[in-house]
């Protein structure tokens, strides 16, 4: 059954499975089942790119966004904690 | 037994019985005189069965309104053992192991009788504006157990068959700093459930006890069968978030909501173990939060009642920052432990709504806190007072309109009526530019303001700040939704401001200031004559793509001095002219273009 999943995403079936893809290109990213998140271009910048009052977030959080890789559609932007090994840490797991 | 009611009389009796709390809460605000009751409007009054199920929770908070049901049976059993109860009593509880949810939360619950026949219950509570605890105001930093927070009872008598119970009433309010003001918060109660007694009785005088008592039955099933209705409308699922309350410790909470047909069962299982800081909530905290939640996101046109608690199952381990056990604190859970699972049950209902074409319209995206600070001393008229300061915060986005600007959680006090009880001075209060989260939709914004000293007599009052203490209490994006500026609560030690004020020169941004800048954690701190203070509100999260936005929303943004041109550009990939100050079409589309362009070369 097709329901929509968030904003630009749904979930589409076709005779075989169920997969979840983008509504703006009609991308395919993964199996239904599967972390669509794993599927997306991601972006890592500071936490000032959303705007100039979250200076005080620099050095904490970096701002992570999630994108089609194929036509560049937002699905996703959150803050995630810096680690000081350079990595960051994701303080929320992957959402339905 | 029950009788049939016919639709006209149920809509009628229905809106009568919303109708009376409303009429509670007018009387809150009219009787009582602290700042929390008559301008936040941090109180509750509700309605109840006979058996302590909620009947009419009318406006106010919801969650406030199921714990309250809590303390309905907790007084039921303990009154009804010994000491009895009768008609014309009040009762009052604000055990947080039992039904409060911090102690500064009174409850006071009043049986409702009829010819000497218990027919239900009215009950409400203030946020009195002292408790006696560590901390003036009653949050506490430093609280490391319980008995560092102040009062704490288990239920108690406080009119007994129509008369106020003097000694108890003394021997409660001489046990603060404040006897005035918190007898003042303890009659408006008796007074507002008063009203709600003299206005059941009419009723029930009018229409008879047993069609009152078929109209209660028929709300709570009307509301469930409906909210049940609705639920099984949205595919089953499993969505999950975690959040993190963030001091000199963290801790996590974490829940998972599984929707199976028409039950919603929230698992907090995974949160981390109750802190020797009064973030913890107790149980009956975090069930009425879920509560509140259901009924904001799939219920919110419905009589708010038990009926709702119907599909819900709250799963909260023993002993964890969700179900606080004995001896732990929670003098500062209502804007910690709350906040952050107010803002959990919100966001996996939200991921849930998402999912269903009928109701993804209702997503909105949910604030994770705010700052907010007691202050305490004595003002300049000699007396020595206690009172809140907060700011108003904005509304999230939603799936298709703007958040509101300063339509975030509670209401704010009226700046004038600050500078004339207390010695404090505005020098600015406003929105804030680029306070939203960007998004198709943009989140609200919060509001701003520094303050000063006035007319002290001390020279210095105590400011004790709290609310969620760490850097990412703000309105949190949604469905690629930006999120907001954060709520900052900060000291500007020894800044310039006198020698501003003797050059006759109106200071209106933070940097003319100067000053040290200190953010302020869970901290007591005292504000001196030369150091301002500084709140922001948490701003609301952005709703979508903000390359989705209308370039002429971004445009009217920019004029109204809530989106900077800078931004307008950067986030929004929208140009407006240096020369003409006019929207530019053209480059506008290009620019977009360009930076969507750009995300596809990302990595994966």
């Amino acid at each position: 059954m097709n329901h929509p999943l968030r904003e630009n995403l749904e979930v589409y079936a076709d005779q075989a499975s169920e997969w979840i893809r983008c509504t703006q290109c009609l991308r395919v990213l993964c199996r239904a089942n599967d972390n669509w998140r794993d599927s997306c271009a991601r972006r890592l910048s500071p936490p000032t790119q959303a705007g100039p009052l979250l200076q005080e977030l620099t050095e904490h959080f970096l701002l992570e966004q999630l994108y089609c890789p194929g036509c560049g559609a937002l699905f996703n932007t959150d803050l995630v904690e810096e680690q000081k090994n350079g990595q960051e840490e994701r303080t929320k797991p992957a959402k339905a | 037994m029950t009788m049939t009611v016919d639709p006209v009389t149920f809509e009628i009796l229905s809106h009568r019985l919303h109708q009376i709390t409303l009429e509670m809460g007018t009387t809150l605000e009219r009787v009582g005189g602290t700042v929390n009751t008559t301008q936040m409007h941090d109180y509750m009054a509700a309605l109840y069965t006979p058996d302590g199920n909620v009947l009419s929770a009318g406006e106010s908070m919801a969650r406030h309104a199921a714990c309250a049901g809590f303390a309905v049976k907790r007084i039921k059993e303990r009154f009804e053992e010994s000491g009895g109860i009768y008609p014309d009593d009040i009762f009052l509880i604000n055990d947080p192991y039992l039904a409060a949810i911090h102690q500064s939360d009174i409850y006071m619950v009043s049986p409702i009788h009829y010819k000497e026949r218990l027919l239900g219950w009215s009950a409400t509570f203030v946020h009195v504006m002292d408790i006696g605890a560590m901390s003036p105001g009653g949050n506490s930093p430093g609280a490391t157990e319980i008995c560092h927070e102040g009062l704490r009872i288990p239920g108690l008598k406080l009119v007994e068959r129509g008369k106020l119970r003097q000694d108890v009433f003394d021997t409660l309010i001489n046990m603060t700093r404040q006897p005035v003001m918190v007898g003042l918060d303890l009659k408006c109660e008796i007074a507002a459930n008063n009203v709600a007694k003299s206005r059941m009785q009419e009723m029930i005088e009018h229409y008879g006890a047993e069609l009152i008592t078929s109209v209660s039955s028929d709300m709570i099933h009307h509301s469930e069968s409906i909210l049940r209705a609705r639920i099984r409308e949205i595919p089953d699922g499993v969505w999950t978030d975690s959040g993190a309350i963030e001091t000199d410790e963290t801790w996590r909470v974490v829940l998972t909501l599984t929707k199976e047909r028409d039950r919603l069962t929230f698992d907090f299982t995974g949160s981390d173990k109750q802190a020797r800081r009064g973030i913890n909530l107790p149980y009956h905290a975090t069930f009425g939060a879920c509560f509140e939640s259901v009924l904001s996101t799939l219920g919110y046109d419905l009589p708010r009642n038990h009926g709702a608690f119907g599909p819900i199952n709250v799963i909260a381990p023993e002993g964890t920052v969700v179900n606080v056990q004995y001896p732990a604190p929670v003098s500062l859970n209502t804007t910690s432990g709350m906040k952050t699972v107010q803002y959990l049950s919100g966001s996996v209902l939200m991921q849930m709504l998402a999912t269903s074409d009928k109701w993804k319209r209702e997503v909105m995206a949910l604030s994770l806190g705010f700052r907010l600070a007691r202050h305490a001393g004595v003002n300049q008229h000699g007396r020595y007072y206690v009172s809140t300061l907060l700011d108003l915060s904005g509304a999230g986005a939603t799936s298709y309109r703007d958040g509101m600007n300063s339509g975030g959680y509670l209401t704010a006090h009226n700046a004038e009526w600050i500078e004339s009880n207390f010695p404090l001075m505005y020098l600015f209060r406003r929105h804030v530019t680029d306070g939203g989260g960007a998004g198709k939709f943009v989140g609200g914004a919060g509001a701003e303001a520094a303050m000063a000293l006035h007319d002290a007599p001390e020279d210095k009052i105590k400011i004790i700040a709290f609310g969620v203490a760490g850097l990412r209490n703000s309105g949190q994006g949604i469905f690629g939704g930006y999120p907001a500026a954060p709520s900052l609560l900060m000291l500007l030690e020894e800044s310039k401001l006198p020698g501003l004020i003797a050059q006759r020169k109106y200071p209106r941004e933070l940097n003319e200031l100067g000053g040290r800048r200190k953010l302020l954690p869970y901290s007591e701190v005292e504000l001196k004559n030369d150091d301002v203070l500084y709140i922001r509100a948490a701003s609301g999260g952005g709703y979508g793509d903000p390359l989705e936005r209308e370039p002429q929303l971004v445009f009217e943004d920019v004029r109204n001095g809530l989106v900077s041109k800078a931004t307008a550009e950067q986030i929004y990939g929208v140009i407006i002219e240096e020369s003409t100050q006019l929207l530019n079409p053209t480059g506008t589309r290009e620019l977009r273009l360009k930076l969507r362009q750009k995300r596809t070369q990302q990595p994966r």
